[in-house]
């Protein structure tokens, strides 16, 4: 019972064990125990256990200075042993190599993808107090979610609400052209702000000062690229920078340039100040970019149902004003006002409101992008974790020696993981070279500027090391289980191992590799699909061979000679001026039948346009007829689509009359219907729309201009010369329609681009993987294809023999991947309004493509093998 | 042979002397008395395990007693390697040592 009392100190034991390594000094613990005993007989349990404590703590550091010299001692020599076998069989490990090499690069260049997308706006100092206000009504079914808000509530945030500490409003007014002596160009990204935009959006200056910067009418404060492309070497500040032959204005600031990973970048910044529609107390006009700065602690919500609360004061007037009832009744009919303030970081992926300032992403990508990257890891993996254990044929008899003269399990796993882990070290190496190699040509792809901070980020080289250690010791943990797992007696018989060709877990990662292969091929050809589908559908209008002419509101009421002067050149087939372009957000308006009651008004979008619309775009009339006027319109005339038509429930809608609701005296009749056409994008459904008749100096901005196919640049020639007659020096500025409309799908583009791209990464490296694997498998069979050589078989009855395990795994693999991939992508493609359906067509080619790459990898080595004179291979032993 | 070291040569004396009570625990307790101070067992299994490396001794599993928690005793024997070295270093001592007495040594 005595000794059972009395035991040696737990802790103190833990300490041996864990240093003296069992192994090395097996009597140690024993003798300690021995002694501990003896101590406790003579002088008792107290003196026993500190005896047991002093010793151990005195005796700790020879035990692990030699625990540490024996371990390099270890180390360098399995090191050594490592890279010999490396070296052994190249051709085994440049696929293992170069295959997990490819597959890290490819994760870590979409993690730096990833990591870019969710940094947007983050550098701003205080950017998790910063909010975009933004409105969402629901008129009679009509949803308007636009990042846009009134000119007004930006004042009253800042004066009434004590927890807004800034606030500034952005509104972009077109596109000017700067001139700057020899200097000409037509800029995009001029924004007027408040003048207390730079202590919302702390940009750094480099030259002038911040908060006085824009506080007078004629400043302008521009980029550091900017003034480079105007001012060359010379200092730009003070002079003079001239804005459409109008006005010059004064350079006041020049700021650091707006990094990439932000929702919105400016060129020039001019003051808000005195510009049209700043004082313009109309709360329900959304015309203005509303950002703030809220007060540390505050609560954002709070302010969102005060705004409303403060907002109905205002609004209930000016309802009142455009639809004869109050704020409270409007909302009591079932329609909806709200504020919403979206933090700053989360625009770029959460906000996809109409009129955001530059087109968003979305966090779903991020979580497919992720998902591939780790899928392609995965397989790179896998490839590795195949390959070792086909490959232990090879080893067995190593295994096999190494355990006869005295390894132990743990020796035999550390070496088989050691070499997996440097495997994956010189991996990494090879795959931050690729990233080097690769990133231009992704950033030209993604439209980012993304670089691997190798040197910059003290934490990237170690987080590196550990990142290829683990993938090591998740590479090589089965196999070197497996392997070191093997008996000495039946590896080394003369029969030897049979080289395990129906491992189970083989099977199984085959299989799963090219159920993820799939699914990315299903993938790709589904988005591709879809984005044919996109650009090839009928738009309902012709997009080729029109050119736009932009600023034609400059021209005033010249244009319409100017169209008549156009018209002269027998290549032109019609011009026709409009408001907006298509492909564009249309402006929006409140219209409802005639003497209905204002709460079933409709919001519909509508464009201004002249007689010649129609042959311009190619858009069919399906009742009625169009405006026929060229010279003073018919005001009271509008033509409508069919959506709209549905809308409003007409039978036989022409002759009928409509009422504008800011307007409702004036009664508009509907004289024409044309068919629908994808005005808007094509991932969205058609709106009802109407078209207004244009007005020379009030609507236009755009001229298009139907040619005829061939001599382009003469008919360009030809409108360059009118322009010059009407405009004067004013330059002309003109894109091609087609192209222009293009850029509506570029962020689609991209990313289909960007999926295929890696989708083809991860079936390569699958493919790798699997050229590997049938290597291995076919040089066990050489004894066997030899004797069916002699016995009478065929090439090609060999070649079914050794490709019949293959195509197995890849038709399981099929039927396993379809399902999903169905179901991701049919997710995917609710995401527009306009879709294809996955066809079981669709999945039976990537079966088929998966099936061909696969069995095109793996022939090779079987063709070989099935070609080797039989005489070759019955003498390998 | 390379000369051996003076821990080496205690070790070496003690395993000899002990015989087939040359284990760890008598080992360490032989040698504390000899240097009249504790030795501890992180330097005794240093400098065994280095004696092995340098084939000196050999070494075999003794019986297993209730008090070792399970562990056999690993009973170390001075092989004939060992001894040669031994005894050249007698020889070395002896021709040091010749002559010269404590009491000389005292009455400097």
């Amino acid at each position: 019972m005595k000794t059972r009392i009395h035991k040696p100190p737990v802790i103190a034991r833990a300490l041996l064990k864990l240093f003296d390594g069992d192994e090395k000094n097996y009597a140690l613990t024993g003798d300690f125990k021995e002694e501990f005993h003896e101590i406790l007989e003579t002088q008792g349990a107290f003196r026993a256990k500190l005896w047991f404590w002093i010793q151990t703590i005195k005796s700790l550091p020879k035990l692990i200075s030699d625990a540490v010299t024996w371990g390099i001692i270890m180390l360098s020599n399995y090191l050594k042993i490592a890279w010999r076998n490396i070296r052994k069989q190249k051709g085994y490990s440049f696929i293992n190599i170069f295959g997990l090499a490819v597959g890290i690069a490819s994760c870590i260049i979409i993690m730096l993808f990833v990591f870019d997308e969710v940094s947007y706006d983050k550098f701003y100092p205080n950017s998790d107090r910063i909010y975009r206000l933004s409105v969402r009504t629901f008129l009679n079914n009509n949803l308007e979610n636009t990042a846009k808000s009134a000119a007004p509530v930006g004042p009253v945030l800042l004066s009434e609400f004590p927890e807004v500490e800034a606030m500034t409003r952005v509104r972009n007014y077109g596109f000017p052209v700067f001139y700057y002596k020899d200097k000409v160009f037509s800029e995009e990204r001029v924004f007027r702000v408040d003048s207390t935009f730079f202590d919302i959006f702390q940009v750094k200056f480099i030259k002038g000062n911040s908060k006085t910067a824009l506080t007078k009418a004629g400043n302008i404060v521009l980029t550091e690229s900017m003034a480079k492309k105007y001012f060359g070497d010379e200092d730009p500040m003070g002079k003079l920078i001239n804005s459409d032959k109008r006005r010059d204005y004064l350079v006041t600031g020049i700021t650091e340039d707006i990094p990439t990973n932000s929702h919105f970048h400016f060129d020039f910044l001019q003051p808000l100040m005195g510009s049209p529609n700043v004082d313009n107390p109309i709360w329900v006009f959304n015309d203005f970019y509303t950002y703030i700065r809220l007060r540390e602690g505050a609560s954002i919500t709070e302010l969102e149902t005060k705004l409303l609360e403060t907002a109905k004061k205002y609004l209930d007037p000016q309802i009142r004003r455009f639809m004869g009832i109050g704020i409270e009744d409007f909302l009591a009919a079932g329609n909806k006002f709200e504020y919403n303030f979206t933090p700053l970081t989360d625009i770029h992926l959460h906000s996809n409101r109409e009129f955001e300032i530059e087109p968003n992403s979305d966090y779903k990508y991020i979580y497919i992008f992720s998902t591939i990257a780790l899928a392609i890891l995965l397989i790179a993996i896998m490839n590795f974790v195949n390959l070792s254990t086909a490959r232990s044929t090879m080893r067995a008899k190593e295994v096999g020696i190494r355990k006869t003269i005295g390894s132990q399990k743990k020796q035999l796993i550390s070496q088989f993981l050691l070499e997996s882990v440097i495997m994956s070290l010189i991996a990494m190496i090879i795959s931050v070279v690729l990233i080097y190699l690769l990133l231009p040509y992704f950033n030209d792809l993604a439209q980012k500027s993304l670089q691997l901070p190798l040197f910059s980020n003290h934490f990237m080289i170690p987080m590196l090391i550990v990142l290829s250690i683990g993938i090591g010791f998740a590479a090589g943990s089965y196999p070197a289980m497996f392997l070191s797992a093997f008996s000495p007696v039946s590896v080394l018989k003369p029969s030897g191992m049979k080289g395990g060709n129906k491992s189970v877990m083989r099977s199984v990662l085959v299989v799963f590799q090219f159920v993820i292969s799939i699914v990315l091929i299903v993938g790709t050809l589904v988005i591709i699909k879809q984005l044919s589908f996109i650009q090839n559908s009928n738009l309902g209008f012709n997009k080729d061979q029109i050119i736009i002419l932009k600023k034609t509101d400059d021209l005033g009421v010249r244009v319409t000679s100017f169209k008549q002067e156009l018209l002269k050149d027998p290549n032109i087939i019609s011009a026709t001026n409009t408001s907006d372009l298509l492909g564009n957000t249309f402006e929006i308006g409140g219209i409802t039948k005639e003497g209905a009651p204002d709460d079933e008004a409709q919001l519909m979008v509508y464009i201004a346009t002249d007689s010649d619309f129609l042959k311009t775009y190619d858009i069919k009339l399906v009742a009625g007829r169009f405006f026929d006027y060229d010279g003073l319109p018919a005001m009271d005339k509008i033509v409508v689509n069919e959506t709209a038509v549905k809308k409003f429930g007409f039978d036989d809608p022409i002759g009928k009359f409509v009422e504008n609701t800011v307007n409702r005296e004036m009664k508009l009749e509907i004289i024409g219907v044309v068919q629908d056409f994808h005005f808007e994008s094509f991932n969205q459904k058609i709106k009802p729309m109407f078209f207004i008749p244009y007005v020379a100096n009030r609507y236009g901005k755009f001229v298009s201009v139907k040619i005829k196919p061939g001599n382009v640049s003469a008919t360009l020639n030809f409108i360059r010369t009118a322009w010059e007659k009407f405009a004067g020096s004013q330059s002309m500025e003109y894109e091609f329609f087609d192209e222009q409309f293009e850029k509506t799908y570029l962020s689609e583009q991209r990313t289909a681009q960007i999926f295929g791209t890696f989708s083809m990464l991860g079936i390569i490296i699958a493919c790798l993987g699997l050229l590997g694997l049938s290597t291995f498998i076919t040089a066990q069979r050489t004894k066997e294809i030899g004797i069916r050589k002699t016995l009478g078989s065929s090439i090609s009855q060999i070649m079914v023999l050794l490709n019949k395990q293959f195509v197995k795994w890849i038709i399981i693999a099929n039927l396993i991947a379809w399902p999903i991939a169905y179901l991701l992508m049919t997710s995917w493609l609710e995401n527009f309004a306009y879709r294809i359906d996955v066809s079981f067509w669709t999945l039976l080619i990537a079966g088929f493509i998966s099936l061909g790459i696969a069995l095109i990898t793996v022939s090779y080595q079987s063709a070989k093998a099935a070609r080797t004179n039989p005489t070759e291979s019955l003498r390998t032993e | 042979m390379r000369e051996l070291t003076k821990i080496e040569e205690i070790l070496l004396l003690a395993i000899w002397k002990l015989k087939d009570e040359a284990y760890g625990v008598k080992i360490r307790q032989h040698v504390s008395k000899v240097i009249n101070k504790d030795f501890t067992y992180g330097n005794l299994y240093s400098a065994l395990n280095q004696l092995e490396r340098k084939e000196y001794v050999t070494k075999r599993f003794g019986e297993l007693t209730p008090v070792r928690g399970g562990r056999k005793k690993v009973i170390y024997t001075v092989n004939e390697i060992g001894l040669e070295a031994l005894k050249a270093s007698y020889k070395m001592n002896e021709a040091m040592w010749e002559g010269i007495t404590e009491y000389a040594l005292s009455n400097n």
